[in-house]
């Protein structure tokens, strides 16, 4: 009895579809419109996903790089100006909470006076050269700049730059 | 009523379904997207807020780390010069010294000590540390001499320099011409026995006490400071000696002559003149009958259970002049073992 029922529906059905030629139009028209609206949505989706992927890897970048050059500090124990070598020691300890840090450029500022370096050997206290050329966590090094001229028992100021865009500031008298 | 009718119409028709479907995809597919990124931007603000407070507190233990360095001695040992000082923290954070930089404004020339991470100069608020002796600090500075003038300062592992304030010279200076030359350090008088022919027992300690034995050999450790006002080294000869008075005895007046001695307490012969350059403290031994050369002492039983006077006979000379000095040292009791 209701096997009876159930095939006279699915007739109905199948007979009201295939002979009603308008109506099958629009559900051609509906699907096709539906798939290419899901298409369009999953690309769309794809390159939005792309593009935050994109900013957030930038981002991401941007801050632990920001992160890092707050972690850095460099503090300088003591610099000297030998007049007869033409030679500046500038006597660093990295007491920071970040390893590897590196020296770009060295500043020295008297008056209207402005010397800028990034040609500089840096080495430990005992004088050997560092090999990786960086200052880790506790770690002592010397800057050695060789070919400046200064004027014996002027007073400088010295900006220290390091590779993470660090800045330490001290003085000296040469 | 309105509701069923609008649910019936929009369900009966499909011509705006892939509009719908559409949009549906396009919100949520921004609403992920952006909730990705929202989160995202959330977490590394978060991360970069937690940076800026650690390098706040980092900046912030900095400023109150608050050591003072006093008390400075200098004495030069060659092209060493031995600094002795004083070390308190009161600041309200613990506090490493990692490095002494000595400047010698004399010869224009410095020098650092960064090895002395080591000797762990590790300080909690509020603690004193005394350099002093074993404990001293050298630094390398070829050429400094004694009566060069010195500036230094300590670095802490926090990047902060610790000047160090040399004692008030003059008063030293007024002490040491009161009594001549040379102070004294009554604290660590001490005797030595015999381990043997010729080496002292438990050197550099000795026995501190000024109740010495009868009828054993004995020699005595003076402990010295040249404090010549003219900061010149004093050299001492084989003339040099220790000797007693005994008031209920004063026939008997043994002597003790200075003598060197190797590290290990060994008594060497002959003598070769001791020399303390200006600041420099050192532990002078007193062990022979005869100068120059070596031959045990004892204090003769006629005096036992006497107390005595005992007399530093210092001579040489300091700096290119001649220097002899007799200074009234310790009272001893002299004991029947």
């Amino acid at each position: 009895m209701y096997i009876g029922r159930t095939h006279m529906l699915v007739r109905r059905i199948s007979k009201t579809i295939f002979n009603n030629k308008k109506a099958e139009s629009y559900v051609i028209s509906a699907v096709i419109l539906a798939g290419v609206s899901i298409a369009l949505g999953f690309a769309v989706l794809a390159w939005a996903q792309g593009r935050s992927s994109a900013y957030t890897q930038e981002y991401s970048e941007t801050m632990n790089a920001e992160t890092a050059k707050l972690r850095e500090r460099l503090a300088v124990e003591y610099i000297v100006y030998d007049e007869s070598a033409h030679k500046i020691w500038i006597y660093l300890l990295n007491w920071g909470t970040i390893d590897d840090v590196e020296i770009q450029t060295v500043h020295i500022r008297k008056g209207t006076l402005h010397l800028t370096t990034s040609t500089f050997t840096l080495s430990f206290f005992n004088g050997t050269l560092i090999p990786d050329e960086d200052l880790d966590i506790g770690e002592e090094g010397y800057i050695l700049i060789s070919s400046i001229d200064l004027d014996d028992g002027d007073y400088y100021y010295v900006r220290i730059v390091t590779v993470r865009g660090a800045v330490f500031d001290s003085t000296f008298v040469a | 009523m309105i509701r069923l009718s609008w649910l019936r119409r929009f369900f009966k028709d499909s011509k705006g379904i892939s509009t719908a479907i559409g949009t549906v995809l396009l919100v949520l597919a921004m609403f992920v997207i952006s909730s990705n990124v929202f989160l995202f931007t959330i977490s590394q603000n978060t991360l970069y807020s937690q940076a800026v407070r650690e390098s706040q507190q980092t900046d912030t233990d900095r400023f109150n780390e608050q050591i003072i360095a006093s008390d400075a001695n200098y004495s030069v040992w060659g092209n060493t010069v031995k600094v002795e000082a004083t070390l308190t923290n009161i600041g309200a954070v613990a506090a490493q010294i990692i490095n002494l930089w000595i400047f010698d404004t004399t010869l224009q020339k410095y020098g650092f000590n960064d090895t002395i991470t080591s000797m762990n100069l590790n300080l909690n608020p509020g603690q004193i540390l005394y350099l002093r002796e074993a404990e001293a600090i050298m630094v390398s500075i070829p050429g400094a001499g004694s009566a060069d003038n010195f500036n230094s300062w300590f670095v802490t592992a926090r990047g902060n320099t610790v000047a160090i304030a040399k004692t008030e010279e003059i008063i030293v200076a007024q002490v040491a011409q009161g009594i001549g030359l040379m102070a004294l350090d009554f604290n660590v008088f001490r005797y030595f026995l015999y381990n043997g022919s010729n080496v002292l027992k438990n050197y550099p300690a000795g026995v501190r006490s000024f109740n010495v034995p009868v009828g054993t050999p004995i020699a005595f450790g003076i402990t010295l400071t040249n404090l010549d006002p003219l900061k010149r080294t004093i050299y001492l000869n084989r003339y040099s000696q220790v000797w007693v008075y005994f008031p209920k005895s004063p026939g008997t007046n043994p002597v003790w002559h200075i003598v060197n001695v190797a590290s290990n307490g060994t008594i060497t012969t002959p003598y070769s003149t001791i020399t303390l350059a200006y600041r420099q403290t050192r532990l002078l031994v007193f062990a022979s009958a005869d100068p120059g050369s070596f031959s045990k002492v004892s204090i003769t039983s006629a005096v036992k259970n006497l107390p005595c006077a005992l007399n530093l006979l210092l001579l040489g000379t300091v700096g290119t002049d001649d220097y002899g000095q007799n200074i009234p040292f310790v009272s001893l009791f002299v004991y029947e073992s």
